[in-house]
């Protein structure tokens, strides 16, 4: 097919008619901007072929155009196996549809709409459809070029027989794709997506998870079990040890052997009370002994006692005279001791009161000296406080002060100024005196010299000897009033302070700042003296301090009963001889002291030896007297007989207790044998209380766990076990069994897509060959990897890599190149059908557009190519034939 | 003296691979015990002595433990003598313990210690109960001093394995074969082999009553023991007792010709709905007669009580009108050619081989399918 013309009316924006010039062989190129109509123009050829002429569907409604009151009517002019067809069909309005043939209308309406279909191969569907075949792949819409081409049945049909009539057929290739699908559903039932794990609701993880829960309740079963194995076995080893513990022989034993112990230890007992009564009454006997000793001892004592006081007794009678004499004597030097000290102190009393007078001198002495200071200082406070006095006098009489001066100042300034502006602006008063006229020109009443020059600021009088009296007036002048204002002004101020002149103001200012600056010396001279602005009150102060210095000193020499007061070296000597007489005093008063200390002591020493003679000599008289209660002399003897009896019976007595005692012990048992035969007897009664404890626990023990055992085996836990065993074994074997079959299932699986693969791709050769100087336009080395029904799943560069995962500007591009390569491909089994690309090529970068555009002029060469687009400029390089869209309001429609 | 011999009923047994129809096995062996007692009472026995495991397990669940007991209570003028063997020996607190907690009538006796008990004025019984699983020490050696009354009949009963006389027992414990003489025992009953046997002039395994695994008894039974007096021989007559038959056969298949004649003969075995029939298949079909000997399996399952199946030595080959089937040609023929190629190479490993096998199958099958849909 090759379309050379086309023309719309009532079509989109082309409500009045339009056509399209410069169809050609090869690349044709639609290059206009967007909205122009340039795919209104594709639906419409589109719609043309395929679409019957009374066809009212939604695509067919929204491509007429709005508001037109025309049918939408599209005209192509193409040429099919050399002949040339103009279809012409009207739509919506008065459809309408013809088919010529070389100029000759062979067909129209209904036979118009098949007969076309039927020059360009295609055949309608059921009902109103139609499978547009080889033009649905090869005319790519606005948008559309990105997908990759799938072609219908029809596409698919004639790509099938194009391939087959080269390689033949790829047989088995629809059984093949069951087989596989059939088996990759059944591997799903088994298996995630990935096949890396059991499906979770699948046979084969319910198996898995069948064979562990019965593993779990096995080993829980075994579990069970052992642990009743266990109770079994204790059980067993409990009740032997029952039997053992509950032998009848053993226990007779053991009791037989308690009782006889406990007799042994009674007996051990008996003797040993025997043996502590008998070392009791030797004790008894013994202590007899001593006791009966003891007492003719204390008798023997008791008479060398009163014998030996009655010695002491004599010899304090004796001593106690002379104790009494030095008592006596140490009394009497201490009182002689104390009245000279008496007089010590009255000494030191006297030489207090002369002290004090000297004291009182020398305060005396420091007051004089200080009353000569408060004099001259009187004086000075004096002076300055009649200075003072003055100083506010003259200042009293001086009315100028700083602000008057500096008002006056500021007129003078005023007036200056204003002097200034009107000499500015007055007539200049030129006189040039010649000098034959020397003194005859007199200005003002003055003689004029050789030369005058001056303002006329006031009426000037000029007169030239006799000749001539000139007068001159400067004009009248606003300045001339201020002027008088500030005279009037400084008049009235200088006035007011009693002077004629500024210069006198400012000379009485200088005088007043001379006696200000006078009076603030005078006072600061009088604050060195801490006084204040009234200075006379200070001097009262001084005069009545002077007053009360004078009497103090008065007073002191009349105490110290002098007329004058001594010389300060007279005063030192005085108080140095009463300090050399005071430390005399001193000395000697604690000399006395010290010897008053000593005697006391001795005094005390004397009575003290005297009093403990005294003392003693009484309690040993009162002993001797008891002493003679407890024995008199003459009971002496028979008392000392009579005990030396008792104690040789008490000997006797211990003697025989002591023999006694001995031979109890010969035969006795020791304490280590009571104690052993005691340990013996414990040990027995532990042993026989532990028996019966042990006995007691074991029962216990037994009950419990014959309890256990009843429980675990009346849960039927060996049943259970085997059931479970069983239902491991079952479910492992199933397990496997499904393993197997999953193995089997994915063994085949993987044959069939290997087969499959290699038939398709030995099936798609014709596709690779025509496919292949595209793609290397594009992308050098690159393989097309294709999948079932023509559907392009990747590409293989280095590495394989999934269509869907390349960019969209790759994805595009290559679909684009498909095409041309299926369109070749068709074209050289002579199916030569118009590639039309809308708005293709969208995402091209500056390079790959270039090779696409060399594709497509590849492609041109045995096709035609129309490209509709809207980017004029980057386009402008493909070259090929221009096509132009003409209105028909300037052309006319071709009917 | 009559009697009848009996031993491991082991009720209880779990036959889990039987999925349903397990609890008809188990309710068959307690019905076995009602054709002992059927029988012993038809022929004058009033002794039925049950030679050990009683019980499958020695920790049975409640019902289990009272089921066997409620069938012979059926039986009251008949004495069932019941010894502990190794699946359910007497420990105590164990299940013989337990069975005594539930108050056992006077007719069912348990011997549970090795003295002589009288089973009339005529005849004393000796048992040898087991009271572990395994014994290493002979159990029955206490018998040759067992002391009875002069002229009785001496009857031992004892579980375990006659030492030197192959392995089919379950129990290694040993007892001698000589016992009987030694002992002067004029019969001794024993339980272990589930097959009856006679291993002395007066020494027999019973059998199970009802049979419960392959390989072994087809078929339950019990033996009927008439001794005339001391010192007589034991006359012995075996009867069947059990209900399912458990048969095991191996078929060797070369062809797909072969498959008719085997369904045939399984066919003609009696008593289809009480077969249990292990089937263990030999030999290399191709895989349209393999795949036919599937659908006759199915039917062959559905006749029997219950089939097993044992395909493992099978093997499924492709014949050339098996590929044809397949495909003349094209893709599906190809995966074909390289399935059956695996499966010919000696390289692969064998269960590589085996999933080619299971995998060519599928594909036949699939296949076939296809081509009938077609």
């Amino acid at each position: 097919m090759f379309i050379k013309a086309l023309a719309v009316e009532g079509i989109g924006r082309f409500a009045n008619g339009a056509h399209v010039e410069g169809f050609n062989q090869g690349v044709n190129v639609l290059a206009a901007g967007n909205e122009v109509g340039k795919s209104t123009l594709f639906k419409a050829i589109r719609t043309c072929l395929f679409a019957r002429h009374d066809s009212k569907t939604t695509d067919i409604r929204e491509l007429a155009s709005d508001g037109s009151q025309l049918p939408a009517t599209v005209q192509l002019t193409f040429e099919q196996n050399g002949r040339t067809y103009v279809i012409r069909k009207s739509f919506l309005r008065s459809p309408s549809a013809t088919l010529s043939e070389d100029g000759r209308e062979i067909a129209r309406f209904k036979q118009a709409d098949e007969a076309v279909w039927d020059l360009l191969g295609l055949r309608p569907g059921s009902g109103r459809t139609l499978d547009n075949g080889a033009f649905g792949l090869l005319w790519v819409g606005q948008g559309a070029s990105f997908a990759p081409p799938a072609p219908g049945a029809a596409a698919t049909s004639l790509l099938s027989t194009a391939i087959e009539s080269e390689v033949g057929a790829l047989v088995g290739g629809e059984r093949a794709r069951h087989v596989f699908d059939d088996v990759t559903s059944g591997l799903r039932r088994y298996l995630t997506a990935s096949e890396q794990h059991p499906k979770a609701d699948g046979p084969l993880h319910a198996a898995m998870g069948n064979a562990e829960k019965w593993r779990a309740a096995e080993a829980e079963h075994q579990k069970k079990l052992a642990a009743l194995e266990m109770q079994f076995e204790k059980l067993r080893r409990q009740r032997r040890q029952l039997r053992d513990l509950t032998d009848p022989v053993a226990a007779e034993q053991l009791t037989q052997e308690l009782a006889s112990a406990r007799n042994d230890l009674a007996e051990a007992r008996s003797a040993a009370q025997e043996l502590r009564t008998c070392e009791a009454e030797e004790t008894s006997a013994r202590h007899g002994v001593e006791s009966a000793a003891q007492r003719l001892g204390q008798h023997r004592d008791l008479i060398a006692r009163i014998d030996c006081n009655r010695q002491a007794e004599a010899a304090l009678a004796q001593e106690l005279p002379q104790l009494e004499a030095r008592e006596q004597e140490a009394r009497n030097a201490a009182a002689r001791t104390l009245e000279q000290i008496a007089c010590v102190k009255a000494a030191l009393q006297t030489l207090s009161t002369r002290e004090q007078q000297a004291a009182r001198l020398d305060a005396a002495l420091i007051r004089a000296q200080r009353r000569n200071e408060v004099a001259r200082r009187l004086k000075t406070l004096e002076q300055a406080a009649h200075e003072l006095r003055d100083v506010d006098a003259r200042l009293a009489q001086i009315r100028v002060k700083p602000k008057t001066v500096d008002d006056l100042d500021d007129l003078e300034r005023q007036i200056a100024s204003l002097d200034a502006q009107l000499a500015a602006a007055a007539a200049q008063l030129a006189i040039e005196v010649k000098p034959h006229g020397a003194g005859q020109v007199r200005i003002g009443g003055a003689r004029a010299k050789a030369s005058y020059s001056a303002p006329v600021l006031t009426p000037i009088r000029v007169s030239v000897a006799n000749i001539a009296e000139i007068t001159v007036t400067p004009a009248a002048n606003a300045r001339h009033d201020k002027r008088q204002s500030l005279d009037e002004g400084r008049a009235a101020l200088l006035k007011a302070v009693g002077v004629v002149s500024v210069a006198e103001a400012h000379a009485l200012l200088s005088q007043r700042r001379e006696l200000e600056a006078t009076r603030k010396a005078v006072l600061a001279q009088l604050r060195t003296f801490k006084v204040s602005d009234d200075p006379e009150a200070a001097i009262g102060k001084l005069k009545s301090g002077l007053a009360e210095t004078e009497a103090a000193i008065a007073a002191a020499l009349a105490a110290a009963g002098r007329e004058r007061l001594p010389t300060e070296q007279e005063l030192d000597a005085e108080k140095l001889a009463l300090g050399q007489e005071r430390n005399a005093l001193e000395s000697r008063r604690a000399n006395l002291e010290l010897a008053r200390e000593q005697q006391q002591e001795a005094l005390e020493n004397a009575v003290e030896a005297r009093s403990g003679a005294v003392s003693k000599l009484d309690l040993i008289r009162n002993r001797i007297a008891e002493d003679l209660e407890l024995c008199a002399d003459a009971d002496r003897a028979a008392r000392d007989a009579a005990l030396v009896l008792e104690v040789t019976r008490a000997e006797a007595a211990h003697r025989t207790a002591a023999i006694t005692l001995a031979a109890m012990r010969e035969t006795a048992p020791d304490p280590a044998e009571i104690e052993r035969r005691q340990t013996r007897c414990e040990r027995l009664e532990q042993a026989l209380a532990n028996r019966n404890d042990e006995i007691r626990q074991l029962e216990h023990d037994i009950g419990r766990l014959t309890g256990q055992i009843q429980a675990a085996s009346g849960d039927g836990v060996g049943e259970a076990l085997v059931a479970a065993q069983e239902q491991r074994a079952l479910a492992e074997r199933e397990y496997a069994r499904l393993e197997q079959h999953v193995a089997a299932l994915k063994l085949l699986r993987d044959t069939v897509a290997a087969c499959l693969a290699e038939g398709r791709e030995h099936y798609y050769q014709p596709v690779r060959r025509h496919l292949r100087p595209f793609l290397n336009d594009l992308f050098p080395g690159c393989e097309l990897e294709l999948g079932d029904g023509f559907a392009i799943t990747g590409i293989k560069r280095q590495r394989s890599e999934l269509f869907e995962r390349l960019s969209d500007g790759t994805q595009e591009q290559i679909a684009v190149l498909v095409r041309l390569a299926m369109g070749a491909m068709l074209a050289e089994r002579g199916q030569v059908v118009p590639i039309i690309l809308d708005d293709a090529l969208v995402y091209c970068d500056d390079d790959r557009i270039q090779r696409m555009f060399d594709a497509l002029s590849r492609a041109g060469k045995h096709q035609q190519i129309i490209v509709l687009t809207c980017r004029l400029r980057s386009f402008g390089p493909l070259g090929g034939h221009t096509l132009r869209i003409r209105s028909d309001c300037e052309t006319g429609m071709a009917a | 003296m009559r009697f009848v011999h009996s031993a491991d009923w082991q009720i209880g047994k779990v036959f889990k691979q039987f999925g349903a129809k397990e609890e008809a096995l188990r309710q068959a062996r307690l019905a076995a015990i009602e054709r002992l007692g059927d029988f012993a009472r038809a022929n004058g026995a009033a002794h039925i002595l049950v030679a050990g495991d009683v019980y499958d397990n020695e920790a049975p669940s409640p019902v289990t433990l009272r089921a066997p007991i409620e069938r012979m209570k059926r039986f009251p003028d008949i004495h069932w003598h019941l010894l502990p063997g190794n699946h359910d020996p007497h420990r105590p607190e164990g299940l013989w313990d337990r069975l005594v907690q539930l108050g056992l009538p006077a007719h069912i006796h348990l011997h549970l210690t090795p003295v002589p008990v009288a089973l009339d004025d005529a005849a004393f019984l000796l048992p040898a109960p087991l009271t572990r699983k395994t014994e290493l020490d002979d159990i029955t050696a206490w018998m040759d001093k067992a002391p009875t009354p002069q002229g009785v009949l001496r009857i031992g009963i004892a579980h375990g394995s006659i030492t030197n006389f192959g392995s089919e027992g379950e129990a290694a414990n040993p007892i001698d074969p000589g016992r009987p003489k030694s002992a002067g025992l004029d019969y001794l009953a024993l339980g272990d082999w589930h097959r009856t046997l006679q291993v002395g002039p007066a020494a027999w395994y019973a059998g199970t009553p009802e049979a419960d695994r392959p390989g072994s008894q087809e078929r339950g039974s019990a033996l009927l023991i008439e001794i005339a007096g001391a010192g007589a021989p034991a006359a012995v007559t075996p009867f069947a007792t059990g209900a399912y038959r458990w048969v095991t056969r191996t078929e060797r298949l070369s062809g797909g010709n072969e498959l008719a004649d085997l369904e045939q003969r399984l066919r003609h075995e009696p008593d289809l709905s009480q077969l249990i029939l292990r089937l263990q298949l030999e030999g290399t079909l191709p895989i349209s007669a393999y795949a036919e000997l599937q659908r006759c399996l199915l039917d062959l399952e559905a006749a029997v009580f219950h089939l097993d199946v044992n395909q493992s030595a099978l093997a499924a080959r492709p014949s050339e009108a098996d590929l044809e089937a397949i495909d003349f040609d094209g893709v599906l023929r190809r995966c074909a050619d390289r399935l059956r190629g695996m499966i010919d190479d000696p390289a692969q490993a064998d269960e590589t081989r085996r999933s080619a096998e299971e995998a060519l199958v599928g594909l036949y099958l699939r296949a076939v399918d296809s081509k009938e849909t077609a």
